[in-house]
């Protein structure tokens, strides 16, 4: 089999394609049926997962009003950008942390939270659900991940029993859930993030793979019921002819610890992360930097010749690799590989030296 | 190239499958020019859930006595099925769901072969 390095698919795109695929078609709407014509426009979109509600001790009752996760997406073209926020970041808006803005102030408040927390203005919310993000891992037949230890935590009142062992796991919807919503580790709530920028990435490329359309769109019919979103089919049409092309990058927003358990933003390192990460374009020459490429022997030697028509030597390193992606802490080095490899850029928060492209089995299909 | 022309043949003879068991509407897509990842699609509508069954059974026994083997896929749709053959995706609707979901509509832009 080639290696098919494909380019990965938007998960909000994805909704809107599951939305228009299971939507009965008006005529209104068959008029403006996606025809880009131009340039697409700019769209910032906050998406954040709901947490779960409890309406007695121990007893969870459906999704909760915290948003346990939130995202800063910016569509730019058929780019998509994206911020991980972590939970515990202080709001002067929400006068507290931000995974409380949605609970006190409804979308509104979560969008002008993020607003202030980026710099960036947000247009459009679209709020999940844990059930409907399950689902639809399941239609995409669950995901991949390695554990380097085992992941093991129990809270009763949350009804949330995680019990993972460590080495190559293929988890369902909920255990992919329980594995996102883990943050018991030392690094707490950045692992967490990055644990999710890591699912997205797959869920996004397996979801590009037509022998899951058919479960996908069922269950992105049903999910879509569940969410809240202000964003319209109008506005979503004009996207879906670059589901094919779109490129997708996520970072986590820099912050630093302060009183009471709060984050910050850390204002310093902020305008260099805004400017390095929105403002990146793919330098038309190899960067200078070390370049490492991680995963399966077979990949590798073919990675190792695509990159040195290119004039690149790089280091390799057989591992085990879950879902393959581009890992850098350089906005404009990681672009260039993001791009040249058609792989979604990840900022981990964990430090990484130059450049290193995971090439795994999600690859070889 | 001569993937190509393996991939090819393959959609010929899934074409003579489908034609071989009254599907309609039979047609076949090269995405190659529109898709990074995606290959060839062939789409044919059933006009029942019986007829769907019937055809997408014929097409895989048939091809399994030519030694291919469709890839595992997730939960189907009892209105739409899909068989992957790697460069070649069969996409097996019921009309209604080959009207509502629009594939073809999707990729337009796609070579008609």
């Amino acid at each position: 089999m080639r290696p098919r390095p494909s380019l990965l698919l938007l998960s909000l795109v994805l909704f809107a394609l599951g939305a228009v695929l299971s939507l009965p078609r008006s005529q209104a709407e068959e008029a403006i049926r996606p025809k880009r014509m131009g340039v697409l426009p700019q769209m910032g979109v906050v998406v954040a997962g709901r947490d779960i509600e409890y309406c007695g001790h121990h007893t969870p009752c459906g999704p909760g009003s915290r948003t346990d996760t939130i995202f800063y997406l910016r569509l730019i073209g058929s780019e998509v950008r994206g911020v991980a926020i972590p939970r515990d970041l202080f709001s002067p808006v929400a006068r507290g942390r931000i995974n409380a803005a949605y609970a006190r102030g409804g979308a509104e408040l979560l969008k002008r939270a993020v607003e202030e927390a980026t710099g960036l203005v947000a247009e459009r919310h679209l709020v999940l659900t844990l059930e409907s993000v399950a689902r639809v891992v399941d239609a995409l037949g669950g995901v991949e991940v390695v554990l380097e230890r085992p992941m093991r935590y129990t809270d009763r009142a949350a009804r949330l029993f995680i019990d993972f062992p460590a080495g190559r796991l293929h988890l369902t919807g909920e255990e992919a859930v329980k594995y996102m919503r883990f943050r018991h580790d030392a690094l707490g709530d950045y692992a967490r993030l990055d644990r999710i920028k890591g699912v997205m990435g797959q869920a996004l490329r397996r979801a590009q793979n037509p022998a899951t359309w058919p479960a996908l769109v069922l269950a992105l019919g049903e999910a879509w019921r569940e969410l809240d979103t202000d964003l319209t089919l109008e506005e979503l049409l004009p996207y879906l002819p670059s589901v094919r092309s779109l490129r997708l990058s996520l970072a986590t927003l820099p912050t630093r610890e302060g009183p009471s358990g709060f984050l910050y933003v850390d204002q310093a390192a902020m305008a260099a992360f805004l400017e390095g990460f929105f403002g990146a374009v793919p330098p038309s020459s190899p960067p200078r930097v070390a370049v490492r490429l991680r995963g399966v022997p077979e990949l590798l030697a073919w990675a190792q010749t695509f990159l040195a028509h290119e004039g690149i030597l790089a280091e390799l390193e057989v591992a085990e690799v879950a879902q393959s992606g581009v890992y850098t802490k350089d906005p404009e080095a990681g672009a260039y590989f993001a791009d040249l490899f058609h792989l979604p850029l990840l900022f981990p928060h964990r430090p990484v030296a130059g450049v290193v492209v995971e090439l795994g089995q999600d690859l070889l299909q | 190239m001569v993937k190509t022309k393996e991939a090819l043949d393959l959609v010929g003879r899934i074409k003579d499958l489908l034609w071989e068991k009254k599907a309609e509407g039979v047609v076949a897509l090269d995405l190659r020019r529109v898709s990074e990842s995606l290959d060839y699609f062939v789409l044919a509508s059933a006009a029942s859930t019986p007829h769907l069954e019937a055809l997408e059974r014929h097409l895989e026994e048939k091809l399994k006595e030519e030694g291919l083997r469709p890839r595992p896929t997730e939960g189907q749709s009892p209105r739409w099925v899909v068989l992957d053959y790697g460069e070649v995706v069969v996409h097996l609707m019921t009309e209604e769901a080959r009207d509502y979901y629009d594939l073809e509509g999707f990729w337009a832009d796609a070579d008609r072969i």
